[in-house]
This record gives structure tokens, sequence and C-alpha cells, in this order.
């Protein structure tokens, strides 16, 4: 009995050994091509959009020098029509922002403040995030909604791309999409409906100690009402214009 | 990546103010905002870049390697382990205490919109009016081109009109707001 018992081990203990030589080295990363071509799909049908709004609840980590983690809210609008008309408000605890697009211009105005920018645009909304980044530092809020499997040197650029599974988010079927790329890790929630509409998305910073996390939610409205003067900035009294920075300068 | 660049200049900017003027930027201040989360994963990219090709997937093929690429269904197999059960939570909140400060005085330092939404400040300064009032301010004459936060220009500054320009005329100095990024930032200036 004895000695059965010690062979059974001495099996179970080879088993788990030759388990152990056949798993995947730790940290070996899976790219599943299902879930990186989900998101080129998601991408490429927000492109193709003639108009939406999304609202969104984000809530974004700020770190303080001690290393611990505050959570800032805020709620963001964004409404797109065709590639060259763009309103965004990022209406937040600390700070609000509004950016005024119109195919011509872009205006960055501070509601609070009363401090608005203009600068000259070009004629997409696609080049002007990128010229406003490059030139200005200016991220344009939940600008990813417009760059998700555009470029494939960012598609390149994934160290894993993982089905999670599927998830409830705002009581939509969503499958829940992870990937890891350097310096970031993020998750993307995926709607099941028949359009490929994002539900949800997290973005941790991997290369800050205390991983801060970017988080939003998305509410999606294709029909969106609008006025026609909603994509032009108009100054009211005890607005002032001020400097805009160039990054290079 | 904006973020850094700016404390960097900041930081030397600073030292520099302070070397020359003893100017006393923050009396009670308590920890400050370092770093943000990024709010992005891919950068705005100009128009002439490679577009994303999708990933050639073979049909009906079982897979060798990764089950989740057994089937074309995408709902295919979780490539994470549920192990993580969750015990007991010891989340115990204590509401009997509340922590907050109601007298407007923030304990954590980070810019926040002067008149903010929750309409904060009577005057301009953004956090901390409690700290203001002790700050000993001897700015006498801030070097012009040195740059500051919201939070780090003193309290008892107005906004001044000239010539169609935007000042913070505070004490005898006088800064000029702008935009960094999305930051907004007051160079000092010489009076208009």
């Amino acid at each position: 009995m004895m000695r059965k018992l010690k062979v059974y081990c001495l099996i179970a203990a080879v088993a788990s050994l030759n388990v152990y030589a056949q798993d995947p080295p730790a940290g070996e990363s899976v790219r599943n091509p299902h879930v990186i071509n989900k998101v080129i799909d998601m991408g490429e049908y927000l492109r193709s959009l003639a108009q939406f709004e999304v609202t969104a609840a984000v809530t974004r980590d700020t770190v303080l020098d001690s290393g611990q983690k505050i959570e800032i809210a805020s709620n963001n609008t964004l409404l797109v029509v065709g590639h060259d008309r763009l309103y965004a408000l990022a209406d937040g605890d600390n700070n609000t922002r509004e950016f005024f697009y119109n195919g011509k211009k872009l205006t960055q105005y501070s509601p609070y403040l009363n401090y608005y920018t203009t600068v000259d645009a070009p004629k997409t909304i696609q080049e002007t995030l990128h010229l406003v980044e490059e030139h200005y530092g200016i991220q344009v809020p939940m600008e990813d909604l417009f760059l998700f499997g555009s470029d494939q040197a960012q598609i390149d650029a994934l160290q894993s791309a993982l089905y999670v599974g599927p998830s409830t988010v705002n009581g939509q079927l969503c499958d829940h999409l992870a990937f890891r790329q350097p310096g970031v890790d993020w998750q993307l929630w995926i709607t099941r409906a028949e359009k490929p509409l994002p539900c949800k998305l997290v973005i941790t910073t991997t290369d800050e100690p205390s991983f801060p996390q970017y988080s939003v939610v998305y509410r999606w409205n294709l029909k969106p009402e609008f006025k026609p003067s909603a994509f032009t900035f108009t100054p009211k009294k005890g607005d002032v214009a001020i400097a805009l920075k160039k990054t290079s300068e | 990546m904006f973020g850094k660049t700016l404390n960097g200049g900041l930081v030397s900017l600073l030292t520099l103010s302070l070397l020359t003027l003893g100017f006393t930027l923050e009396t009670e201040a308590g920890p400050r905002g370092r770093a943000n989360a990024r709010a992005s994963i891919n950068r705005p990219h100009a128009a002439n870049v490679q577009r994303a090709q999708h990933i050639p997937v073979q049909r009906n093929v079982p897979a060798q390697h990764n089950a989740a690429q057994r089937s074309n269904n995408f709902n295919g197999q979780r490539q994470m382990s549920a192990g993580n059960r969750v015990g007991n939570r010891n989340t115990h909140v204590n509401n009997s205490v509340h922590n907050v400060n109601i007298d407007n005085h923030r304990d954590v330092d980070i810019d926040v919109d002067g008149r903010g939404r929750y309409g904060y400040d009577d005057h301009y300064h953004p956090i901390a009016t409690a700290a203001a009032v002790t700050a000993t301010v001897a700015v006498t004459s801030a070097v012009v081109g040195a740059i500051f936060t919201p939070s780090q220009i003193p309290a008892d500054c107005v906004q001044v009109m000239r010539y169609n320009t935007a000042y913070m005329q505070c004490g005898s100095t006088w800064f000029q707001p702008q935009y960094q990024g999305s930051n907004v930032t007051y160079v000092v200036v010489n009076a208009p």
C-alpha cells in the first residue's frame, strides 16, 4: 500500500513537471488575431460613421508625489459630423475644456477661466488631431475613437492581445479584450450588437510605478441633434484670447 | 510627455526664481500632483502612415497552440484563469468622520481651474485659501519669462485687461496666462 502510494506520488510529480515543461514560459505573449481584427473592424466602423455623439463617464488617476493615487472624474461629450466637424467637452472636477473644430479653425476654451485660443486647422479631424498634438501638445478628449486600428505601427506595437470573455456594460453584452504594449496595458469592451461600437476602455500606465488608470464608459447616439453653429466658437462677454505655446518653444 | 518637459523647465525656472527672490510659493503645501494616467493609447498620425491590416485567420483549421484560435467563433476560450476569488472583503468605509474640508482648503495640490464649476473661490487662487493668507509673498521682481502653474501664483492676483490682453497682476508682478497643451500656465512679464 505504502509503496503504491509512493509510486503514485512519483508519477504525479513527474506529470506535474511535464506540465510545467510544456506550458509556455511565464510572460510569453498571446496575440489572438481575432482580437486584433476586432479592434481594426471597430476602428473602421467608427471612421465610417457620418455622425455620432458619445457621452462618457471618465475617471483618470493623478499620482501625487507621495505615490498616492487620486481619481479625478469628468463627464465628456464628443459630437462629430462628417470628417470635418467636431465639438468636444471634458467637464471635470478639476478643469473643464471645450474644443470646437469646423474644418478650418480649432478653438480650445476654458469656460470657467474664460480663456480661449484659436488656431488654423487642416481640413479633416484626423489631420487636425495629428497637428494639435504634434505642434501644441493638445490631446482632444477621447481621440482614440478616431484612431483605433488605423496605423499599422500601432498594431505592430501590441505585445499581447487577449480575449477575456463576455461582459455586461450599461446593460449591454460586450466582449472584453485585453492588450499590452510598451508602457501601457489597455482593455477594451466592444458590443456584440450589430454595430461594433466600444462599450468601455481602460488604460493602465505601466511605466509609472503606481500604475495609474484612465477609464471611460461610453454611451452612443448615432442620430444626434445639433445646431450648425455647434462647431464654431463665438466668444462671449468676458472671454479672453490667450496664447497657445508651441511644444517646440 | 508634455507634463514631463514642462516640469523639467519649471523646476529649473523655479529654482532660479527661488534663489534670486526668496519667493515663497507654497507654505502649507500638501502632496502635489506629479503625473497623470495616460488618456489615450493611439498617437494621432500623419495621413501617409501604413493602414492597419487584418491578420489572416485560417478558417476551420484546428489551432495547434493557442486555444483561443480554435474556432471561428470569437467567443472562444478564455485566456485567463478565473482563480482570483475574492474572499473576505475588508473594505470598511467609516462614514462617521467626513474628512472633507469644507472651508475650501484642499489637502492636495493639483491644478484646478480658478472659479471652477464648484465655485470654490471668489478670488482667483484655485487652491488653499488658508495657505495663501499665511504665505509671505515677496514678489518684487520675479524673473521675466519664468512659468508658473495656477497653484503656484500668489492668491491676491487680479485679472487686468491692457491693450486687449489678459494679465494677472499680483502686487507688482505681472503674469500672462497661456495654454501649454490643455494646461493653463502663467508667464512672468514686464508690467504692461
